[in-house]
């Protein structure tokens, strides 16, 4: 039983971590947007000619970043990725500690291009369940879409499957405001979205629709997302302010909210918070209001290291008293060379504000990617 | 007037009473603690519990069908005496067989799933 405890911890806190933007990497390496080192228009995912370049030379200043360390050129049209994580976990949870090593991510993607028109999918394995089915059947598509991105990126509109555009679009799907909105781990849904990017500026819509997803992981009732991002500064910083709404199972969802990012070069620091307000309603009980939050600082200097402190805090319905959720972390994370990262991270989390009923987690990670 | 909203607002914010129908139970605790990819989803089924939408939840939990309200409750809820039904034992309990694994939930919330119980387990 302590075996299956185990497993069902470490796919809790890590399984299939999902391959998205890191947003530290936005402002502090003169990037204000994710899709200059993205092929996606919101970032995450296959990263493009330059954001590779980058990895070797902004990010780790060794290494090659091209597919393959530069052993194959594959043609324009035709690009090629993928994400390998391995994770060595310790953990102390209800008067047990626990301790294990797993493969954490296996996803490999693949895009499709002619002019602006581009067919873009991931394959993986999709997780390292407590009691596996055989590989064959848990190989699968967590995102798959076509995308219309006009030559100078300034409006895009894409179908398929993938997550809505909304908050900070952190790496970590066990992050508070990934996880309790709907953004958690295999929970991308089939929707259709577009976007329209200016110079200061970006606006995000997508429409959730409630066509089944293999598997079924979360909700996927029909539903909409919108997200405002305006840069500050000289491209230092930015605001977004965001929506998002759901339909699931007779309840309905909503999140209102916003992020905020501010890099101070002279420092080296990244601050970035998101904050919203959730109203649900379910027919026939009064409405539920929400909240979950995420801040964290991120100091960079410089190339190869960089070392965060982020806390987390949700509350499922603010009429119960005690009941919310808080954790803290520090993240490290070192990329010796392109394509290599090697990152910790320690969490202790709490329920109703009492140290016993959370969890201290210890993990390292090991990633590799194509 | 604003300000006798503002203290409205607050007082309905701190009250410890919730619903205690089980769209209630489902939508704020079972969804947010435990049907993770990994864990009570169609895609893991741990344990052959399946929460991953609510009326799945329900036949899992109680082992009769929203439809046959006729049949008997059973499985993990026990209407009767809740503190001494299955979930409420894996809950409470302390170490690592508890639930969820990864730390348990907040009293408040055992006591509505123990309420819905007490209210007669229904599918409402």
């Amino acid at each position: 039983m302590r075996l299956v405890a185990l497993a069902v911890a470490l796919v809790l806190v890590a399984a299939h971590g999902t391959a998205a933007a890191y947003p530290e990497f936005q402002f502090s390496t003169g990037t204000a947007r994710c899709s200059a080192c993205h092929y996606s228009p919101v970032g995450g995912g296959l990263i493009n000619d330059y954001g590779r370049d980058e990895a070797a030379t902004t990010i780790s200043g060794a290494g090659d970043g091209r597919f393959l360390h530069g052993a194959v050129e594959p043609p324009a049209w035709f690009a090629l990725g993928g994400d390998i994580r391995v994770a060595t976990l310790g953990k102390r949870v209800r008067e047990g500690t626990e301790a294990a090593v797993f493969p954490m991510q296996v996803d490999l993607y693949a895009r499709l291009a002619r002019g602006g028109l581009s067919a873009n999918a991931t394959v993986g394995v999709l997780e390292a369940i407590r009691e596996p089915a055989p590989l064959s059947e848990r190989i699968g598509s967590r995102e798959h879409y076509v995308l219309y991105e006009a030559e100078a990126k300034t409006w895009y509109a894409r179908a398929g499957r993938f997550y809505p555009t909304f908050g900070l679009r952190l790496p970590d799907h066990t992050a508070y405001v990934r996880r309790f909105t709907g953004l958690h781990s295999l929970e991308e849904s089939y929707a259709i979205s577009g976007g329209l990017v200016r110079d200061r500026w970006e606006v995000h819509a997508t429409l959730v629709t409630p066509l089944e997803v293999h598997p079924r992981v979360g909700r996927h009732g029909w539903g909409a997302a919108v997200q405002l991002e305006r840069l500050t500064g000289e491209e230092t910083g930015s605001w977004a302010i965001q929506a998002k709404t759901q339909q699931n199972d007779g309840a309905l969802e909503t999140w209102f909210g916003g992020t905020w990012k501010r890099w101070l070069e002279s420092s080296d620091l990244l601050f970035a918070v998101e904050a919203n307000a959730g109203i649900t309603r379910i027919d026939g009980i009064p409405l539920i209001g929400r909240a979950v939050a995420y801040g964290t600082v991120h100091y960079r200097p410089g190339k190869r290291w960089g070392i965060a402190l982020g806390a987390h805090y949700f509350d499922a319905d603010l009429r119960l008293v005690d009941n919310d959720r808080v954790a803290a972390e520090t993240r490290f994370a070192w990329f010796p060379r392109a394509h290599f990262e090697i990152s910790a991270l320690v969490r202790g989390s709490t329920v109703a504000r009492e140290l016993g009923r959370g969890d201290l987690l210890g993990m390292l990670q090991l990633h590799y990617y194509l | 007037m604003k300000r006798a909203l503002v203290i409205a607002m607050l007082a309905a914010a701190c009250v410890d009473e919730a619903p205690v129908q089980f769209s209630y139970v489902y939508n704020s605790i079972i969804v947010t603690s435990c049907t993770t990819s990994a864990c009570h989803s169609s895609l893991s089924r741990a344990g052959a519990v399946d929460l991953h939408d609510e009326a799945s939840a329900y036949r899992s939990l109680t082992g009769r069908a929203c439809d046959d309200l006729a049949a008997p409750i059973g499985g993990y809820v026990d209407d009767a005496d809740p503190p001494n039904s299955i979930l409420s034992g894996l809950l409470r309990r302390s170490g690592p067989t508890g639930m969820p694994p990864n730390g348990r939930l907040a009293d408040s919330e055992i006591e509505r799933i123990e309420a819905w119980m007490r209210s007669g387990a229904a599918c409402d």
